[in-house]
């Protein structure tokens, strides 16, 4: 893997590199970010049955949670799998165009992995219902830490803020997007901060800056370290936003914000529950609450739930853009997309997605009712996503024609790694594992319909369409009466007379002056240069067909560029 | 707003044209589940058929005044 294309337009608002750092903060790692909020006591809590905490546990899963940092993050998302960008732009859609899909032969590799892609994206569904429920869940469960009776209230206060989010999606996000970066930035020192206080009151946890606890640990837990595994996993969920968001502020942003400013923060604060975790087992209950001293607590709340909305966000606004790539790419039957005002993130709104997701995040926030209860869910989806992206990266890159031993050896480790993260979160499949599962098949099954159908659309419309030859020949033996001005016919092909035209002059023996048959194609990449966008070539004195050229992540201005033609 | 398309193709053969004039042609399509076409089961054409009818219309999704739009109805059994 070794093409990064800065040169392409995905650059073009590049700003200084501190404020992009700073800007894809609020975006990037509002997910991982956030997950100190339940990663660790899930998978502590996960790791002694029996209730009593032992050292060896604490020090082997912080140890885990680390080097799932490194390995997962660090290495895969923050360094390899950037690489395989789409002409800038990254993310699982991005990726899947780079496989061709308008080029899979059917039966073949390729359309394979598209199948493989698809679910993939709609993978991102399930985890995007079940994240915003999870995060928000775990930061209002803070208040029930010094006020027990306080814990009725978790979940309807978790509804409302989430149903408030969903409400004002309409209105566009921007305009609150600038406040993401500072406020996550504020939360990253916070919770480093935090970390230093716990690690403080255990040193010994620093052991876990070595693989070997984790591995030792491991391996004399026997089967429970599948289990274990699976709540470690909690840690890195936020990996495949690296790659998404890649597009809009280009990989260098992203990775100085991520080693200068999020790993070491995210690495002080799990260290830091683990020293508190060695020093008071009993902080189990809530144990990145308790790193806080007492009359910081309801403060904290705050920020986590701000940190935790913004996390959620992202999610949403992926979601979106998710949908509209998909649309394009053909995956997705039309729908309502609104441009609401501003620029970059934040810039769509599809109403129908909105809803939706509101109503399984809501149904996540109801139906599990804890953080706790969640985790079982959570993790299943992304953990397959991850090992869709990596098994992707690697058709790509060999198709690259990158050393396949390299890549092999790279991917198949990464593969390997993320294979066992799979098991160990389909431990949790009936304890809600199957609730992303389920929206993930319903979604692609959708999706692979509406690919079908329109599959077989196209050789039906190319069997009754009228071939142009045959078409002008009949209009030169039989003219229709001629109409002033100039038709446009829009169409999906660039073959044959599309049926509207054919039946206008059937019908009502009339043809325009001037007749531009307009196909409208979309293209695997994110963009299309000015040179690419439209071909035009005379069919006869008064038709010509105009291809015009859409990447999947531009608008179809149609009468805008046929203007400036 | 005059094309360079239309003048270009046909090198003055096809005068310039108004874009505010055009009128834009698209196929309002109707989609009958049979069991003409292989590949699908018909339930499952259903459901496209479904999906069709609920989709954005064209003129729409390609961002033209609507003012403009002649949707002419096209069927298509599959």
């Amino acid at each position: 893997m070794a093409i990064i294309s800065t040169a392409s337009p995905a650059f073009k608002g590049r700003r200084a590199l501190a404020p992009a750092a700073l800007a894809c903060m609020g975006i990037v790692f509002g997910d991982i970010g956030t997950s100190p909020l339940y990663t660790l006591q899930v998978a502590v809590k996960a790791a002694s049955p029996s209730g009593a905490i032992s050292p060896e546990a604490v020090i082997g899963i912080v140890s885990l949670i680390f080097w799932s940092l490194i390995i997962v993050i660090s290495i895969k998302y923050a360094t390899l799998i950037m690489r395989a960008s789409n002409h800038g732009e990254g993310g699982i859609l991005a990726l899947l165009a780079l496989i061709s899909p308008q080029h899979a032969k059917r039966g073949g590799w390729r359309a394979a992995m598209v199948i493989v892609g698809l679910i993939g994206a709609t993978l991102l569904y399930g985890d995007g219902t079940i994240t915003p429920a999870i995060s928000v869940l775990s930061a209002i469960e803070g208040i029930k830490l010094y006020a027990p009776q306080m814990g009725r209230f978790v979940v309807p206060l978790t509804l409302i803020i989430l149903v408030i989010l969903f409400l004002i999606q309409h209105k566009g996000t921007s305009w609150i997007g600038r406040l993401f970066g500072p406020v996550m930035l504020l939360w990253f020192i916070v919770i480093g901060v935090l970390g230093i206080v716990g690690i403080a009151k255990a040193p010994a946890i620093l052991a876990a800056l070595s693989p070997l606890p984790a591995i030792t640990y491991l391996w004399h837990v026997g089967p429970l370290a599948l289990v274990v595994i699976g709540g470690a996993f909690l840690a890195v969920t936020g990996g495949e936003a690296f790659y998404a968001d890649m597009g809009h502020f280009g990989p260098l942003p992203i990775r100085v914000a991520w080693f200068g400013v999020a790993l070491p923060a995210l690495t002080l604060n799990y260290f830091g529950q683990g020293g508190l975790l060695l020093k008071e087992p009993g902080a189990i209950e809530n144990s990145f609450y308790q790193l806080a001293p007492a009359w910081t607590h309801y403060g904290l709340v705050v920020l986590a739930t701000a940190a935790t909305v913004i996390a959620s966000q992202s999610i949403i606004s992926g979601a979106y853009s998710l949908t509209s790539q998909a649309i394009q790419l053909g995956f997705f039957p039309r729908m309502k997309i609104v441009h609401t005002a501003g620029h970059e993130i934040g810039q769509i709104y599809v109403p129908l997605v909105n809803w939706l997701l509101a109503f399984g995040t809501l149904a996540a926030v109801i139906g599990f009712g804890s953080s706790d209860a969640l985790a079982g869910a959570f993790g299943i989806a992304v953990s397959l996503l991850m090992a869709i992206t990596t098994l992707m990266a690697t058709f790509v890159a060999l198709e690259w024609k990158i050393n396949p031993f390299l890549v092999y050896a790279v991917n198949g480790s990464l593969l390997a790694l993320e294979l066992l993260f799979v098991a160990s979160t389909s431990t949790k499949l009936l304890e809600g594992g199957w609730f992303p599962l389920a929206i993930s098949f319903v979604v692609a099954f959708l999706m692979l319909t509406w690919r079908k159908g329109q599959e077989t659309m196209d050789r039906v419309r190319l069997a009754i369409r009228e071939k142009s030859p045959e078409f002008i020949e009949r209009l030169k033996a039989d003219p229709p009466y001629r109409l002033p001005g100039t038709a446009v016919v829009l169409g999906r092909m660039t073959h044959g007379v599309p049926l509207p035209l054919t039946r206008n002059v059937n019908f009502n023996h009339v043809l325009h002056e001037r007749v531009l048959l307009v196909a409208v194609e979309m293209t695997e990449t994110p963009r299309v240069t000015d040179e690419d966008r439209v071909t035009v070539t005379a069919l006869s004195e008064r038709i010509a067909r105009v291809a015009l050229r859409f990447g999947f992540m531009e608008k179809t201005r149609c009468t805008r560029r046929l203007a400036s033609l | 707003m005059y094309p360079k398309a239309c003048k270009s193709v046909a090198r003055g053969q096809i005068a310039p044209c108004n874009l505010a004039q055009v009128t834009y042609f698209t196929g309002h399509e109707t989609i009958i589940a049979t069991t003409r076409q292989s590949g699908m089961t018909r339930w499952r054409k259903a459901m496209f058929a479904m999906m069709s009818r609920n989709a954005q219309q064209p003129g729409t999704y390609f961002n033209i005044p609507c003012a403009q739009v002649l949707e002419i109805g096209v069927e298509f059994e599959i």
